[in-house]
């Protein structure tokens, strides 16, 4: 005689049942006097019936039912066969998975570092000081990058929108976390909204002075895409993280495939290019440029420019 | 930048006006100059060379040219698949074997695809036959024919050199109008050209590129070339095309892109090195010590933002530009010199806004398009010598070649001074030259403006 458990999800949803395997074998079926009882139209009164045999495997036996078994996929026949722990048998619209009940469960998975820092930032004074962070940041990076004089309304102006941002993109993404995931996470969201706000202006302060010092406009792209790339493969796993239940494994592999091809989309009209249309009279170079303050290196001499610049000749041919 | 784009734009507007050539029919302005052809008649009386020509001594009265309107021929560039002429303009005979002078303009598109295009001739009395491109001068903008079945009668060149105030009488064939004749007084040679022309006082419209200016004896004096509008023309001095007929040359098809190489090379070489061994006037541009019409071919325009009371920026700026530059096809002009200074600074922003807001972006001075031109390579470094830590200087040389015109680069250079919040850029842009003295030019320019 076996303990096992018998775990059923049909239409009502999951239900978990513990049973004893006897000699005489165990019967699963719609019947009233069935050891495991399946509520479900398409599911024969004698449905399955499991035993055990002299080596103690588990075997299986469709009872010639009317729509059938499938045992892991494959649909049963009339024959025995030997059932492993765990696979997923279907009868009608329910499946069943049955489990050794001697058998320790799986240890509690944990949960991901993600909650632990939504956990950091769960009270209202963290986010407040998050969301004042993003504002200030948000502020600084425009600041550096406006090319008109900044005022006080332009200041308010950004901490409205990056507060209406944030609670927009809260409201919409606990929206879909709670329809997903079944909790809302609003809080983490912000958090996670804020504090994505305050990596990317600084990184893009950080690239900026990176590429003013670089000086290279192919180079600094590579750079930029780079940064930004990694950015949001973090931000997307964060917010799938929050929104879904998916493995950590999946959520990377997921957010890094989606940022690709978003990339791969955006470039691929310059990539289908035929060369006469990539031809410009313009010129492109580096366009960042800061206060002499931010030049962290010497400038070369009239001679190294000069012989840089002869090799512009060299390979202009394309 | 935004001034400087603007002022490139006005000065390149400007300059293209003088450049509408007296034939070429181009893209834009299909409806009129789709139908200029130019049929240049001799100028009637002589059908021998010199002597005959200078017979009627009564000189060009009325009833005399008569006869020249006859020796205008109309130069059709054809292309045989749209079985319609591509450009028009107007030629005339010079020997009794039927060579016949036009403008190069008018036969660019023949010299540029000779595959794709055929030069035909039409006379004034409508015959019509094909003619051979037998040489060019891309520089003096002059072409070399040879007519199938010459005529008895031909023009013939003066000997004597023309002088200030005396009467042309230009021929051709405006907008395929008919065969009119212009009459006005020479000016002697155009100031700020680095090529001699003839400033002449007379209406040449499209169509009549490439047909004779006469003196009153007769005689070619010139070639009509091109107009600035309001009487304002030019005309290819005699002399180049007497030495070009003297040469003799029948350049093979093949060549003809190498030719064009060759001419340009050797306008530029001696154009260029001037340029290099000469010392440069010193001008005053926004209390800094620079230069400005380094040689009688550079022209200079200013100006300054200050009137506009909501900028943000204040800005004085100046650019210069060489007279000349060569029109090889309707998509690829060559050989402008032009550099610009500019010296900013900020009204109303903070120095991490004014950095922002000056960043300048440079671009191609001259026509060209994916057939002849790479795109521009450019690479970008600070130079050291700032004294102190408040200011940096930006070097930026942007090259890209010919892909036809082999040896022959166009180069786009600036250098930014940046200094708190003032901020001095200078550009200088050059056209169909060769690496070795880009590189000197560029140098000395950079020393210069430093």
């Amino acid at each position: 005689m076996r303990n096992l458990i018998v775990e059923i999800t049909g239409k009502e949803g999951l239900r978990i049942e513990r049973v004893k395997l006897n000699p005489n074998g165990l019967s699963i079926g719609r019947a009233w006097n069935s050891d495991v009882i399946i509520q479900d139209r398409f599911v024969d009164p004698d449905h399955l019936r499991l035993s055990v045999n002299h080596e103690q495997q588990i075997l299986i036996d469709d009872v010639s039912s009317t729509n059938g078994s499938r045992l892991a996929g494959k649909a049963l026949n009339g024959n025995s066969q030997a059932y492993r722990f765990g696979e997923i048998l279907s009868i009608g619209d329910t499946r069943i998975k049955v489990f050794d009940a001697d058998t320790a469960v799986a240890p509690a998975a944990l949960r991901s570092q993600w909650f632990l820092l939504a956990e950091r930032f769960s009270s209202m004074r963290a986010l407040f000081i998050l969301t004042v962070l993003a504002v200030i940041t948000q502020a600084a990076q425009e600041y550096s990058s406006s090319i008109e004089p900044m005022k006080l309304e332009s200041l308010v102006l950004v901490a409205f929108s990056i507060v209406l941002l944030l609670l927009i993109w809260s409201l919409v993404l606990g929206f879909v976390a709670k329809l997903i995931r079944g909790e809302s996470n609003i809080k983490a969201l912000w958090a996670l909204g804020s504090l994505a706000t305050v990596v990317l202006n600084l990184a893009s302060i950080i690239l900026l002075v990176v590429r003013f010092n670089l000086q290279d406009a192919s180079l600094g792209g590579t750079l930029s895409i780079l940064v930004f790339g990694v950015f949001l493969v973090w931000l997307m796993a964060g917010v799938f993280s929050y929104a879904t239940h998916i493995q950590n494994r999946t959520k990377w592999l997921s957010s890094f495939l989606i940022v690709v091809s978003l990339y791969a989309i955006a470039k691929s009209d310059e990539y289908l290019k035929e060369p006469h249309q990539k031809w410009t009279s313009s010129t492109d170079t580096e366009q960042a440029t800061l206060p002499p303050a931010f030049l962290l290196r010497h400038g070369v001499s009239l001679d190294e420019y000069q012989l840089a610049t002869d090799s512009l000749f060299n390979d202009s041919a394309d | 930048m935004k001034q400087k784009t603007i002022l490139s734009l006005v000065l390149s507007r400007l300059w293209q006006l003088v450049c509408i050539f007296t034939l070429v029919v181009n893209v834009f302005a299909v409806s009129s100059y789709a139908q200029d052809t130019e049929a240049q008649d001799k100028l009637a009386i002589t059908p021998s060379p010199s002597n005959s020509a200078s017979s009627p001594s009564s000189g060009l009265g009325n009833e005399t040219f008569q006869d020249y309107y006859d020796q205008v021929y109309q130069i059709r560039v054809v292309s045989p698949k749209a079985g319609s002429k591509s450009s028009i303009g107007s030629g005339f005979q010079v020997s009794s074997d039927g060579l016949i002078v036009t403008n190069y303009h008018v036969i660019s598109s023949f010299a540029q695809a000779p595959a794709n295009h055929k030069i035909e001739y039409q006379s004034h009395t409508g015959q019509k036959g094909d003619l051979e491109l037998l040489d060019f001068d891309v520089i003096n903008d002059l072409a070399i024919l040879r007519h199938s079945s010459p005529s008895s009668r031909f023009l013939s060149f003066s000997d004597t050199m023309l002088s200030k105030g005396e009467t042309v009488y230009a021929l051709g064939n405006p907008r395929d109008y008919g065969t009119s004749l212009v009459k006005g007084p020479n000016n002697g040679m155009v100031e700020h050209s680095y090529n001699e022309q003839i400033l002449f006082s007379g209406s040449l419209n499209p169509g009549m590129s490439g047909g004779p200016a006469v003196n009153a004896l007769g005689q070619v004096v010139g070639v009509n070339v091109a107009t600035a509008g309001s009487q304002l023309s030019f005309l290819v001095p005699a002399n180049n095309a007497i030495q070009l007929v003297n040469a003799g040359r029948t350049i093979p098809q093949a060549d003809y892109q190498n030719e064009i190489a060759r001419q340009i090379k050797q306008w530029q070489r001696p154009r260029i090195q001037q340029l290099l061994d000469n010392e440069w006037p010193a001008e005053q541009f926004a209390g800094l010590e620079l230069f400005g019409e380094i040689r009688k071919d550079f022209q200079c325009w200013g100006q300054t933002n200050e009137s506009n009371k909501e900028r943000d920026i204040a800005s004085v700026s100046k650019s210069c530009r060489a007279g000349n530059s060569l029109y090889l096809d309707a998509s690829l002009t060559v050989g402008e010199l032009y550099f610009s200074f500019d010296q900013s600074s900020a009204v109303t922003l903070g120095e991490l806004q004014f950095t922002s807001a000056i960043r300048p972006w440079m671009s191609a001075n001259n026509t060209s398009n994916y057939e002849h031109s790479s795109n521009y390579r450019c690479h970008v470094d600070f130079l050291q010598g700032s004294k102190n830590s408040q200011q940096f200087v930006r070097a930026t040389t942007c090259i890209r070649s010919f892909k036809k015109l082999v040896g022959l680069y166009d180069s786009l250079l600036m250098i930014e001074r940046i200094d708190g919040l003032q901020q001095f850029v200078t550009h200088l842009s050059v056209s169909a030259i060769e690496a070795d003295q880009i590189s000197l030019l560029n140098r000395k320019f950079i020393e210069r403006s430093l």
